[in-house]
């Protein structure tokens, strides 16, 4: 499909994207699935070096022949790469590295709604954090690090996501 | 706020849902799982929107949800009931792009079919039957979709 009938594609499946339909369905089967004794992050290390497969080969398609070698060229060009989607501020996303840890801020996420119900079940967010997974795929199919877990927090319209790396 | 990318969604929960169906969790028993708890969620929000009408039959139910939530999750939608059997269609479901990529992975269509999810917490939590198997067709942006209840 053509980017341009694409991008038409997706303006018309985003209008129609309820979010709070969509936060009760992923919130509610994350939390089930934690009270099976599978919590999110088990569920995340499952989950990625599948997403990786899928998305890996299209981040490293954009990303081209600068493939980052240290971390903290990672988040300088992750910076820059979460940019063109959009799912928060593009302006105020920031990323950056320090001892093992990878912080990511965002504003202004499309999936705040998600953080809200996260909170009335219990979460200090979103049950999942989709940039958290994001992210992860994005470590994965770059392969300089490992992810051991990450941890979120919520204010207001505001999230700083902690991504615990083991360094390669 | 933001709109979600749909395609983003459809990625992370369609591999998330495939990853544990291969670790020995199908859908059905997470969805059986997840609409106990959504059907809590349901619980106070319903007895605010419904009132002291609360549907006692599921031809009531179906009616209230069709003109509760058409507009939100999908274009078009009819449904019948018989034999303890709800069917529903749907166009234009705002989770195509999961059905797509369900597609890709090996799924008839959804491998978690969101409606189906929405329409069992429902029936749990205004106590009108348990779902007892689900059935999940899709043509294009068109689905259908069959409930088989319990008999209570």
């Amino acid at each position: 499909m053509p980017f341009k009938k694409l991008c038409e594609v997706y303006k018309v499946m985003s209008e129609k994207m309820d979010p709070l339909i969509d936060a009760l369905i992923v919130s509610t089967v994350v939390s089930s699935l934690d009270k099976m004794g599978l919590n999110p992050m088990l569920v995340v290390r499952q989950a990625t070096p599948v997403v990786a497969l899928v998305v890996g080969p299209v981040i490293k398609q954009a990303i081209g022949q600068n493939l980052p070698t240290t971390l903290e060229e990672l988040c300088k060009i992750g910076e820059e790469m979460l940019k063109p989607s959009q799912t928060a501020d593009p302006d105020r996303t920031t990323l950056s590295y320090s001892n093992g840890v990878i912080t990511m801020n965002t504003v202004d996420c499309a999936y705040l709604t998600m953080a809200g119900l996260g909170k009335s079940l219990g979460y200090p967010a979103c049950p999942l954090c989709m940039q958290g997974v994001m992210l992860s795929t994005y470590i994965k199919a770059v392969n300089l690090a490992e992810v051991e877990n990450f941890q979120m927090e919520n204010k207001g319209d505001a999230c700083v996501i902690k991504v615990k790396l083991i360094e390669k | 706020m933001r709109e979600i990318n749909p395609f983003y969604g459809a990625i992370f929960f369609g591999t998330i849902l495939s990853t544990l169906d291969k670790m020995g969790l199908n859908p059905p028993l997470i969805s059986r799982q997840a609409s106990g708890v959504l059907s809590q969620l349901f619980d106070g929000p319903a007895k605010q929107v419904l009132g002291a009408k609360r549907p006692s039959t599921v031809e009531e139910l179906m009616t209230q949800i069709e003109k509760l939530k058409t507009s939100r999750t999908s274009e078009k939608s009819e449904h019948s009931f018989s034999n303890g059997v709800i069917t529903m269609k749907f166009v234009d479901c705002m989770y195509l792009p999961l059905n797509g990529y369900g597609k890709s992975i090996g799924y008839k269509a959804c491998p978690m079919c969101a409606q189906a999810l929405l329409l069992s917490a429902s029936l749990k939590a205004l106590n009108l039957g348990g779902v007892k198997d689900i059935q999940l067709e899709n043509s294009e942006n068109t689905c259908v979709l069959k409930l088989k209840l319990a008999e209570k």
